[in-house]
């Protein structure tokens, strides 16, 4: 089997799972122990065949409740992206351009928090086969076609449930940001982790996301996921 | 090798022409010893300062070697001070802030010869001065014998012609002065033309010829050993 | 070379004899040459801080594009984003604010778009290095701000700690979301900045949807030219498309202005150092004169001593030039802190972070500190050749060829009062606007009259003596004849004393009577003009237009008007705007309700006029603009609005000192109708007769309270802030003063001294012939006594008309015609009352001295 048969296998677990509505926790924990607690709802809908639409609202803290998010992928490496935050009442956009830049000070890029990336733009390379928590898995070496903030990432794959379960990320030889996924649940089929961390090495910053409740095959429709929705939701 | 032909000089004092040397001829040969005498006020030190070139005649001619000395530039004039002409002053007139070697260097310093090509020559003629042991000496630390053969030897620097001086032993002692006389006696007998003023008979007798003036004009020429002009 | 040989064995000895006045010298020069260098260096700084700022706050945009002064809609920015050949176009909102409490520190907000502007400029708000705990919350919070660590360390302001700031909406408080690393705009400004979200800067500032700037970049392989005609094209008339390379070009002309004032100073103490030299060189060749009877009897030619002493001069000029540039150095250092303040206050933010010194200025500083000393010691080192040959052998007259050189001494000074004198005569006839009078031809004319009358200097000390001998001298006794007869016997150096002293005093003089012009036409501008009983700004009451204030609302003034006590308030709205390259002030006033409680001298039209201008297309100007336009009541005059130039009648001409760079007046709602700005910087408040002006004071900063901090002033007090402010500008010319009368003093003491000295003989038979040792010093004293009344006379005619040459010449047309001459008489009597005292005072060592003379030394001397 070959690295990016693999990560096909991975994708086409992301492609099944992209209709659903997720509550879930993130608490983002800063080098000095402080923590900070949001929660968040997040729907999503797979639209044609090589694209998403996506809506997570912030009903947690205070400070951000209704604070929302409205992502339109258009393929799988272009995508809008909007926000809203309703004490301005003003939906914004932002620019596609730093997909790797931490996404609003937690540890998961805009990328993580967005959706599968598309296959075409790596290279994969299977190194060895391992087991993580006891479950077997192929370890990947990811390569990016394009220039990205990471060098290089190696993901370890279940064998059986085509899903990562831990992935680290370097720039050349230096790991800097790293990811584990645990308590793996099987949610109508599809292998679903239902708590994981990112670490950032280098700031020694913590990011851990539980989720709270999960429904799949939840066929939104488009309407959802309009600008003007947004708004809706925020208020 | 100096020749006045009638030459006057005189100037103004407030509104009052003063007239300090009239129609004065006179020739002083190489090899001369010419001794001045005169009352003050006679006319003395104003031939000396045409003879010198320090100053130029109001009338009249003046040659040097055949070349005049009237008429020319103050930069001509002042080219055959330095290279032609040695003074020795009655106040010795060393400048108070060189030292001894330094002073005698001067003319030679004008001319635009480095220092280290003039010191060895400077210090030989202060060693034949007999001031070896005060080379690097400033005026101030030189007795007043010791200052005007510190002069003597600067007048000597540039090999002159003539030899000027003006009262040389005017403000020493008699004892140093007989040395200082007893030196320019040795410099006329190698052969140096000497110019001296002096209002000291006994000095005067050093010479070998003795001028007198009265009232700017010339009224004596005496040669000692029996030639006279 | 011969000069070198004998400038290492005779001059060189010479300075390190003479170490007092070889010192006083190079302390001269080397002044002159530092006040250059620090000029130099703190004007380049400032300059290239100001730039550093603005490339900084730039960062990588090359056009910029600006409407009104109060922003314009951010519509704009979609339809610039669509141009062709731009890059990226970005907002920015840029606003003065500073902190309610603590140290009032007054900073730029940057409001940009936050998730787009690191297209623009270096900060990364999400990336690793800077410390912003939670960019969500900053992004959903209105309230968010970014502080420098700079700022914030400077304030002990930490992160999540609210601030309260002023803001033309009042005051308002953020949170510190976040602090920014000094980089990109961060380090812009000394760290006074803040960064801001657009959106939260429009909410904070009431731009409501508005936005100051739009920061262009552009494509790869388009011209400037191109994108920027095509950005034009794209939006309505009335918008400026600038490149930042263009808005720093503004501010070196901002700084031209301000550097011709610090060259003035510059100017003087390199003349103060001339001076010395020139004193220097003059006693020098006197007292060195046997030394060169004797360097000419040996066989010197004249030039080989003119070479000496301007070889020494060059020496101790080049020394002295070095010193100077490390003075310069260290004076700079000294002062940029409080230039960069002033520079700030009078033209926008600055703060000068390092010193900035080329090798060019360095060079041309040294260049220029030789030539002038040498230009110096010419004049007294040719008149070293007057000293004859045989002036080294006793007993002869003393020949001199002296008569030509006074001759020709007298032909110079004749011809440079002449030249000062035509000069006056122009300026008399022809008007304010002419060409002719410019900053060169004015430093001509005082350096003419000054130069002109230092070299009359002995015939001016001639005359004085003979009315002295005639007058004073038979009262004092034999000790007043001699006195008299000794300052006649060496004329040439008692005059460099004399010139010494007039220099000094001539300086104070003519600088109190400016100041004092300057000082008596500004208050009464203000006296006449404000009539008003309470101000109210929100910046600092004398922070002058352009400087980093914070607006009113307009719509404080029916606030204020419902405030009882309160009869009438007038707004006042100043900004500088730019007409053909020239910064002219552009003021507002209610020309209704102004005219009710203020007058106004009308050069041309009447104070009727003025009210019917009320929402017209008309304007009052100035003098100066009037004059500096060729602009009379009637002409048009075009101003560039934010809807593009626009005709305004000009209705009168009044007199007016607010801006040294031109007035122009408009009514509020004519500016409100073509700026869409509705704020006032200034009100003033007319109390109703009866009231107590402080207790409608208090009830006005009740009325406002804990909502808008501001300065609410009694009109009384602002004036005397202004007098106040007026009494500092005047320090800096004392100090020069003070810095010229103590040079003049020691050419004194260096001139008595030194004839002292050569009168040691004299003194000595005076001595033996019975006179005390007090009528000895008695003699010396009357000498300085002397000199210093000559100076002082001299110096006080030279300084009224000096005076009036600056005044005419600089002051007037900046400031307009009507600005009268008042001699400041009182400087006059001190200036007298100080020539003579600091003479005295500096006759009294080489009195001492005289005094001191041993009786039998001084006979066997020579």
């Amino acid at each position: 089997m070959s690295g990016r048969e693999v990560f096909e296998k991975v994708h086409d677990v992301s492609m099944k799972s992209l209709d659903h509505e997720i509550e879930m926790t993130m608490v983002l924990f800063d080098r000095g122990g402080g923590k900070r607690t949001r929660s968040l709802t997040s729907y999503s809908k797979k639209a044609d065949p090589e694209a998403y639409k996506a809506l997570a609202v912030f009903n947690s803290p205070p400070d951000l409740k209704n604070v929302g998010f409205l992502v339109h992928a258009h393929t799988f490496s272009d995508r809008d992206l909007w926000a809203y935050f309703p004490e301005f009442k003003r939906v914004r956009r932002i620019a596609n351009t730093s997909q790797d830049d931490s996404f609003f000070g937690s540890d998961l890029s805009y990328d993580d928090f967005t959706g599968p990336p598309n296959l075409d733009d790596f290279k994969f390379d299977i190194l060895k086969e391992e087991t993580v928590d006891n479950k077997p898995c192929y370890v990947v070496e990811v390569t990016p076609k394009t220039h990205r903030k990471y060098t290089k990432y190696i993901a370890w794959v279940a064998k059986d449930l085509w899903i990562q379960l831990k992935i680290e990320y370097y720039q050349d030889k230096e790991m800097y940001r790293t990811g584990s996924f645990q308590d793996v649940r099987n949610i109508d089929g599809i292998p679903t982790p239902f708590h994981s961390e990112m670490t950032n090495k280098k700031t020694n910053h913590r990011t851990e996301l539980t989720i709270d409740s999960i429904k799949y095959h939840t066929r939104f429709g488009d309407e959802l996921f309009t600008q003007r929705s947004l708004e809706r939701a925020g208020k | 090798m100096i020749e006045l032909k009638n030459a006057s000089k005189s100037y103004k004092q407030g509104s009052r022409e003063v007239h300090a040397l009239r129609n004065v001829s006179l020739t002083i040969r190489k090899g001369e010893f010419l001794s001045i005498m005169g009352p003050s006020g006679s006319g003395k030190s104003t031939l000396l300062n045409l003879v010198g070139g320090l100053d130029q005649p109001s009338q009249g001619e003046i040659f040097m070697d055949g070349k005049p000395l009237h008429g020319i530039s103050d930069d001509e004039l002042t080219l055959i001070r330095r290279r032609r002409v040695g003074f020795i002053f009655q106040f010795f007139n060393l400048l108070p802030i060189l030292t001894a070697v330094e002073n005698v260097s001067l003319p030679l310093l004008l001319e635009g010869t480095p220092f280290n090509q003039i010191q060895p020559r400077a210090v030989e003629l202060l060693n034949q001065m007999g001031l070896g042991n005060r080379v690097e000496h400033r005026p101030e630390q030189l007795s007043g014998g010791e200052m005007q053969r510190v002069a003597i030897a600067r007048a000597l620097v540039t090999n002159p012609a003539v030899l000027l001086a003006d009262e040389p032993t005017g403000n020493l002692d008699s004892h140093t002065s007989e040395e200082i006389f007893m030196l320019l006696k040795t410099l006329h007998d190698k052969g140096q033309t000497i110019v001296m003023v002096t209002h000291d008979p006994r000095a005067a007798a050093y010479g070998s010829r003795i001028i007198t003036l009265k009232d700017g004009s010339l009224s004596e020429d005496i040669a000692i050993g029996g030639q006279a002009a | 070379m011969t000069l070198t040989t004998l400038l290492r064995r005779i001059s060189l000895k010479h300075i390190r004899h003479q170490k007092m006045r070889t010192a006083m010298a190079l302390f001269g020069v080397a002044l002159g040459v530092a006040a250059m260098t620090s000029i130099d260096i703190v004007n380049s700084s400032v300059i290239r801080s100001l730039e550093d700022s603005i490339n900084r706050i730039t960062g990588r945009a090359v056009l910029q594009i600006t409407g009104a002064e109060s922003g314009f809609p951010e519509e704009m920015l979609e339809k610039v984003q669509k141009v062709p050949g731009v890059e990226y176009a970005v907002p920015v909102i840029e606003t003065n604010a500073s902190l309610a409490t603590g140290s009032e520190r007054s900073f730029v907000v940057l409001g940009v778009d936050v998730l787009q502007d690191s297209n623009m400029r270096d900060y990364s708000v999400t990336g690793d290095s800077s410390d912003i705990p939670d960019p969500l919350l900053f992004l959903a919070k209105p309230d968010s701000i970014l502080l420098t660590r700079e700022m914030a360390q400077r304030e002990g302001i930490s992160i999540d700690q609210k601030i309260e700031v002023q803001t033309v909406q009042g005051l308002k408080t953020f949170t510190v979301r976040g602090l920014l690393e000094p980089d990109g705009p961060a380090k812009a400004l000394g760290g006074d900045i803040a960064l801001m979200d657009i959106y939260a800067a429009q909410l904070a500032f009431g731009k409501n949807a508005r936005i100051d700037r739009i920061d262009v970049s552009v494509l790869r392989g388009e011209t400037l030219d191109s994108v920027k005609t095509r950005i034009q094209a794209a939006l309505p008339s009335g918008y400026n498309i600038d490149t930042p390379a263009g808005r720093s070009r503004q501010i070196e002309n901002l700084m031209g202005r301000f550097r011709k004032s610090m060259d003035v100073i510059s100017f003087m103490a390199l003349f103060v150092g001339m001076y010395l030299i020139y004193n220097t060189v003059s006693i020098s060749v006197v007292q060195r004169k046997k030394e060169i009877g004797i360097l000419r009897a040996i066989g010197a030619t004249r030039g080989q001593i003119i070479g000496l002493f301007l070889a020494e001069t060059v020496a101790l000029s080049l020394i002295a030039s070095f010193l100077g540039v490390a003075l310069g150095w260290v004076l700079a250092k000294l002062s940029i802190n409080a230039v960069a303040q002033t520079v700030s206050s009078m033209y926008g933010r600055s703060s000068v972070t390092g010193l900035d010194l080329s090798l060019a200025s360095v060079l041309r500083n040294i260049a220029t500190g030789i030539v002038a000393s040498l230009a110096a010691a010419a004049f007294p080192a040719y008149s070293s050749t007057h000293v004859a040959p045989v002036s080294a052998i006793r007993s002869l007259a003393y020949t001199s060829n002296g008569t030509v050189l006074r001759r020709l001494q007298k032909i110079l000074a004749l011809s440079f009062i002449l030249l000062a004198g035509i000069i006056i005569a122009v300026y008399k006839t022809v008007g304010v606007a002419s060409p002719l009078r410019n900053s060169s031809m004015t430093t001509l004319a005082m350096f003419s009259l000054t130069l002109g009358v230092s070299l009359a200097a002995p015939l001016f000390l001639k005359w004085f003596i003979r009315a002295y001998r005639a007058v004073l001298a038979p009262r004092l006794g034999a000790g007043g004849r001699l006195a008299g007869l000794n300052l006649e016997k060496n004329l040439t150096r008692n005059a460099v004393a004399v010139a010494a002293v007039f220099f000094s005093i001539s300086l104070s003089v003519s600088s109190s009577s400016m100041m004092n012009s300057a000082r008596r036409g500004v208050m009464d501008y203000i006296d006449s003009v404000d009539n008003s009983d309470i101000l109210i700004t929100s910046g600092h009451p004398l922070a002058s237009a352009g400087a980093p204030t914070i607006p009113m609302p307009l719509s404080m003034r029916q606030e204020l008007e419902s405030i009882p006590g309160v009869r009438s308030v007038d707004p006042f709205r100043k900004l500088f705007i730019n007409i053909d390259g020239r910064r002219v002030l552009l003021e507002m006033i209610d020309v209704v309700t102004w005219p009710r409680n203020n007058t106004c001298t009308i050069i041309e039209g009447a104070m009727q006029d003025i009210p019917l201008i009320r929402g017209k297309d008309e304007v009052t100007v100035n003098e100066n603009v009037a004059m500096r336009m060729g602009l009379k009541k009637g002409s048009t005059l075009v101003l560039p609005t934010p809807s593009g130039p626009r005709p305004f009648r000009v209705a009168a001409v009044i007199v007016s000192y607010a801006s040294d760079s031109g007035v122009i007046f408009m009514d509020m709602p004519t500016y409100e109708k073509y700026w869409n700005d509705h704020v006032s910087d200034m009100f003033s408040i007319y109390v109703e007769k009866g009231r107590d002006i402080a207790a409608v004071r208090t009830a006005i900063q009740k009325r406002y309270q804990g909502t808008r901090k501001m300065f609410v002033l009694a009109a009384l007090e602002f004036r005397q802030e202004i007098k106040k402010m007026l009494d500092r500008s005047v320090v800096m010319n004392d100090a020069v003063n003070v810095l010229t009368l103590l040079i003049a003093g020691f050419g004194i003491i260096v001139t008595l001294l030194a004839s002292v000295l050569e009168r040691t003989r004299e003194i000595g038979i005076l001595r033996s012939i019975g006179m005390q040792r007090r009528q000895v010093s008695g003699v010396v004293l009357i000498e300085s006594a002397l000199i210093g009344a000559a100076g002082g006379l001299l110096g006080i005619c030279a300084g009224v008309i000096t005076g009036w040459i600056n005044l005419e010449g600089f002051f007037r047309i900046d400031f307009g015609p009507s600005m009268a001459y008042h001699i400041h008489y009182p400087s006059i009597a001190t200036a007298l009352l100080f020539a003579v005292g600091l003479s005295i005072l500096a006759g009294l060592y080489p009195a001492r001295r005289a005094a001191k003379t041993n009786i039998t030394e001084a006979l066997a001397y020579e």
